[in-house]
């Protein structure tokens, strides 16, 4: 079976396809352009500098952020969550984290208890299936009296679409920061980071943005100014450190021109149609998956209503070992997901799936009803 | 004023905002290489001599503030 001819159901572990203009974008560089951002003053070094940044203003955009200065650019939302855990923690300082958080960010963190930098407390929402409640939020801040707060505004597990700007709020009235990973909301639900106050956020380029992967970076609010995780080239040659400002502070090294000309193109796809629009229309889907999954008997993790869910379901049928499920979708009907433990193990030990891992169906720009009817129809098959 | 004013600002994406809003208020500015003077690698931005007042207070309020000025 060719590539093409697959169903791909995975778009929270990347979007795919990417819309025409991401591929002709980085196309046209390779061949045209390819000159590098910051590294000389000729035309085809102004070019990649001028591209560099209509990225890093097409991301603001998106994200809801102003100042395009304060989108620091990277190879992707690991990368800058390690930034600014590592750049923004200091020995002594307590970390409130939630417990469905990405291995991105619970690895890190884990690290730094470990070796006796920070206090690491974590919390939860009160089940899998519902938000975090901002009263227990509150009471849990004043008992711990963290310095940051650290969560995602989706879990790539569970879907549910937490009240992040309600939950800033609540962990500002106890002067506690707040980083947010956007990696799995970001050009899939309508962000106003700025607005909402939040202090710092990961998000990724190649889900939801629709651009290539290895791009991505960390917003960074006005006073937030974490300590570069690494150094190098940029900035002005003969000092002896990285720049003092954002966003060079945090960027060294060679951009990755090729790979930001894509995700210029895939944001700009984005933003054509709305992202209110494309959200919408993956909800009508998903609507429809959870009657597909419903009609099979399958216990869903996360909420069970469409409404405050991201486009995706991670699901278990009763008596079927998910990875072997997940294998017999693209064996039977080239329906392609994934199973396991979703480099978030604290999500399904919340969801009781720990031990067994679950199946995740997770929808994108270009799915369609007929994708659905296919995985109805070789569910049922498997299941017969 | 005849001629030409050349400002870098340190950083690419300083001079990068500076740039575009320079062109937001009609000024017509230009990324050139780096005018003699200035070691840095990063570019500059080159606009009218007659519009230095407009540009300066276009950078001002942005809070962007040039290195060298170099007028031609």
């Amino acid at each position: 079976m060719s590539e093409s001819h697959y169903i791909y159901l995975d778009n929270s572990a990347t979007s795919w396809p990417k819309p025409p203009a991401v591929a002709e974008a980085m196309t046209r560089f390779l061949a045209e352009e390819g000159g590098s951002a910051g590294r000389g003053s000729h035309t085809r070094a102004i070019h990649a500098a001028e591209s560099v940044f209509a990225a890093r203003e097409a991301a603001a955009k998106l994200l809801g952020v102003r100042q395009p200065q304060r989108i620091c650019l990277g190879p992707g939302a690991t990368w800058a969550l390690n930034q600014a855990l590592y750049g923004l923690l200091k020995p002594g300082d307590r970390v409130l984290a939630c417990v469905t958080n990405h291995n991105a960010v619970r690895r890190p963190l884990l690290d730094l208890a470990r070796r006796g930098v920070i206090g690491l407390d974590w919390f939860a929402p009160p089940d899998h299936t519902r938000p975090h409640d901002p009263a227990d939020l509150d009471r849990l801040l004043g008992d711990k009296r963290p310095r940051l707060l650290c969560l995602n505004h989706v879990s790539n597990v569970l879907g549910t679409v937490q009240p992040l700007a309600e939950l800033t709020a609540v962990a500002h009235t106890h002067g506690v920061l707040v980083l947010a990973d956007v990696a799995q909301v970001s050009g899939v639900v309508p962000l106003e980071l700025e607005k909402w106050g939040v202090d710092a956020a990961a998000f990724t380029g190649h889900k939801g943005m629709l651009g290539p992967q290895g791009t991505g970076g960390l917003y960074a609010a006005e006073g937030v100014e974490p300590i570069p995780l690494l150094r190098g080239g940029g900035g002005t040659p003969d000092a002896e450190d990285m720049p003092e400002e954002l966003p060079e502070r945090l960027e060294c090294g060679t951009y990755n021109v090729v790979g930001l000309v894509g995700l210029t193109a895939g944001i700009g796809w984005v933003l054509d149609r709305g992202v209110e629009e494309l959200h919408q229309r993956k909800a009508r889907l998903l609507e429809m998956l959870l009657d597909i999954l419903g009609k099979y008997g399958a216990r869903l993790l996360g909420p069970s209503e469409v409404e405050n869910r991201a486009p995706l379901a991670a699901f278990n049928i009763p008596g079927r070992d998910a990875n072997r499920l997940a294998a017999d979708l693209e064996e039977r009907g080239g329906i392609q997901v994934r199973s396991g433990l979703h480099c978030a193990p604290g999500a399904h030990e919340l969801a009781g799936t720990l031990g067994t891992g679950a199946v995740r169906v997770s929808l994108g720009a270009f799915n369609t009803e007929a994708d659905l009817d296919a995985l109805d129809r070789t569910l049922g098959g498997i299941l017969a | 004023m005849k001629g030409f004013a050349y400002y870098t600002f340190g950083a690419n994406t300083r001079t990068m905002t500076a740039y575009r809003s320079a062109v937001a208020v009609g000024i017509e500015a230009k990324l050139v290489p780096n005018p003699p003077g200035d070691p840095d690698c990063s570019m500059a931005v080159r606009i009218p001599a007659g519009k230095q007042d407009l540009a300066e207070e276009t950078w001002t309020g942005a809070e962007i503030v040039w290195k060298i000025k170099v007028v031609d």
